[in-house]
């Protein structure tokens, strides 16, 4: 899984807290889960939440590649959490605004 | 390319003419020449409206090797789309299902919308960058296969090249405008499949004339003897049979199944087959209708896609259940007694001296009307 890798290798995460880095782990464990059954909601949550961690260590790259995913997998699923999503993204300047 | 086969003897007049030669049942190359003159450049089923019913249904089928995707969008329309992914040339989606959103592809995930729109393009310009003002995403929808569906009946033109399908079967929806009313497929019972050992050409053929009726189904004694059939053949359009005595199916109790809505009295006993061009065979009768979809897979092989519908839903009228499986039954037997005589011709095609055949003048019109056809197709494309 390239997102795990990613996740792992990302130099912020190291130097986060004790706490944060065990977070950091399971929330790895529960993606590569996700991703084994194809459980978008869950990869949205998932994703999203990864995102909220990477800003709260200031890596914004970091945070913008999760909401990325969060999104594709929220528009995948069909659902509110694409547009808000999208907006996010959108005024991060990292994808178009769509119509929903 | 193929050396050409000759067409002349297939063009004449019934009186004279000959079959198609044999290349076009037993050559590979014919069978790719008449794949992009007779069954691309024209209005080819693919298959059934009722197998995408809700919105964001999305069936993958591949009609001669070429992957095409039907979906139901969220406006009741019916789309087809080359199930081929803009990107990377990845198939989209790989089995029948249900897309709630939009349809990522499995490889970079780029989104696609239920009516074709690409939606999102994921690290495009690089990680976290889903633009790139080089990708263009209103030009990368996927593309658009022209569809029409007529009796349920989902047809596509590949080649985008025909006239529209309302223009070139105006007559056959005249023809059979009185049964433009709903219908109701007959659910699992009336659905089957059948894989026969075929050219596809021969399925049409077989299902065109009635002059086999009483050697080959002689179980439908009634309606067998050949003077209560009558030939339709339209020259460049279509051809089949018809029949004076239908008998409608009843049961210990003497109940028929309900009728189509306000039919002249023509089909009180009349009932009509017809082959759409190139490989649909459709079937109207006062209480049922039924669809053939003729899938060619290679020059010897055919999968016979066939769908029975009603006037009224399994739901409305449950009492008619019954009468609906003796009748999916009693047509199934019925197809099934046609598979020796079309995988029997097609093994007579490898007789190097069969010359395509000599036609009955008076019982053959409808076949020798197909095969001016499609020779017609054929002559039009190498021209
Ligand atoms: S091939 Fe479909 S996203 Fe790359
Ligand atoms: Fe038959």
């Amino acid at each position: 899984m390239g997102y795990v890798a990613k996740a792992e290798g990302a130099a912020p995460l190291a130097s986060a807290s004790e706490i944060l880095v065990t977070d950091a782990l399971l929330l790895d464990a529960a993606l590569l889960e996700a991703h084994a059954q194809g459980n978008t909601a869950e990869l949205v949550r998932l994703y999203t939440l990864a995102a909220e961690n990477a800003l709260a260590t200031g890596d914004e790259r970091a945070a913008d590649f999760y909401l990325t995913h969060a999104f594709i997998f929220a528009l995948e699923k069909g659902g509110p959490e694409a547009g808000v999503l999208n907006i996010r993204l959108a005024e991060r300047g990292r994808m178009k605004l769509l119509d929903f | 390319m193929n050396e050409q086969t000759s067409l002349s003897s297939v063009m004449t007049d019934v009186n004279k003419a000959n079959g198609l030669p044999n290349a076009h049942y037993i050559d590979p190359a014919v069978f790719d020449e008449e794949k992009q003159a007779v069954l691309f450049a024209n209005w080819s089923g693919i298959g059934f409206s009722k197998d995408v019913p809700e919105a964001g249904d999305a069936k993958p089928i591949t009609f001669m090797g070429m992957p095409l995707l039907m979906v139901r969008d969220r406006d009741g329309s019916l789309g087809v789309f080359q199930n081929t992914c803009r990107h990377r040339g990845m198939i989209l989606v790989e089995e029948a299902q249900k897309i709630r959103g939009a349809i990522r592809c499995p490889y970079h995930s780029w989104c696609y919308g239920l009516n074709g729109a690409l939606r999102a393009t994921p690290h495009v310009g690089g990680p976290a960058q889903s633009t790139h003002e080089d990708v263009n995403m209103d030009e990368l929808g996927l593309f658009k296969v022209r569809s029409f569906v007529w009796r349920d009946v989902v047809f596509v033109n590949i080649d985008g090249n025909a006239a529209p399908f309302e223009e070139v079967h105006q007559d056959l929806m005249a023809r059979w405008s009185e049964f433009d009313g709903p219908l109701y497929h007959g659910g699992e019972a009336a659905s089957f499949q059948l894989n026969v050992k075929t050219n596809w050409k021969l399925a049409v053929e077989n299902y065109c004339e009635s002059y086999h009726l009483p050697w080959v189904h002689p179980g439908l004694n009634s309606y067998s003897r050949l003077e209560d059939h009558y030939n339709i053949e339209e020259r460049g359009k279509y051809s089949g049979q018809g029949t004076l005595v239908y008998r409608q199916l009843r049961d210990e109790a003497g109940q028929t199944l309900p009728d189509f809505a306000d039919l002249s009295s023509k089909w009180d006993e009349g009932a009509e087959y017809i082959a759409v061009y190139p490989n649909v065979l459709l079937g109207a009768q006062r209480d049922h209708s039924f669809a053939i979809v003729l899938e060619p897979v290679d020059c010897g092989n055919t999968v016979e896609h066939i769908e029975l519908y009603y006037a009224a839903s399994e739901a409305d009228t449950p009492e008619c259940n019954e009468l609906r499986t003796t009748n999916a039954k009693m047509w199934k037997e019925v197809f099934e007694e046609d598979i020796f005589v079309v995988e029997g011709m097609q093994r007579g095609r490898h007789g190097q001296m069969f010359d395509g055949g000599r036609f009955s003048p008076v019982m053959d019109g409808p076949t020798h009307n197909f095969h001016h056809w499609v020779a017609s197709q054929i002559s039009q494309a190498r021209a």
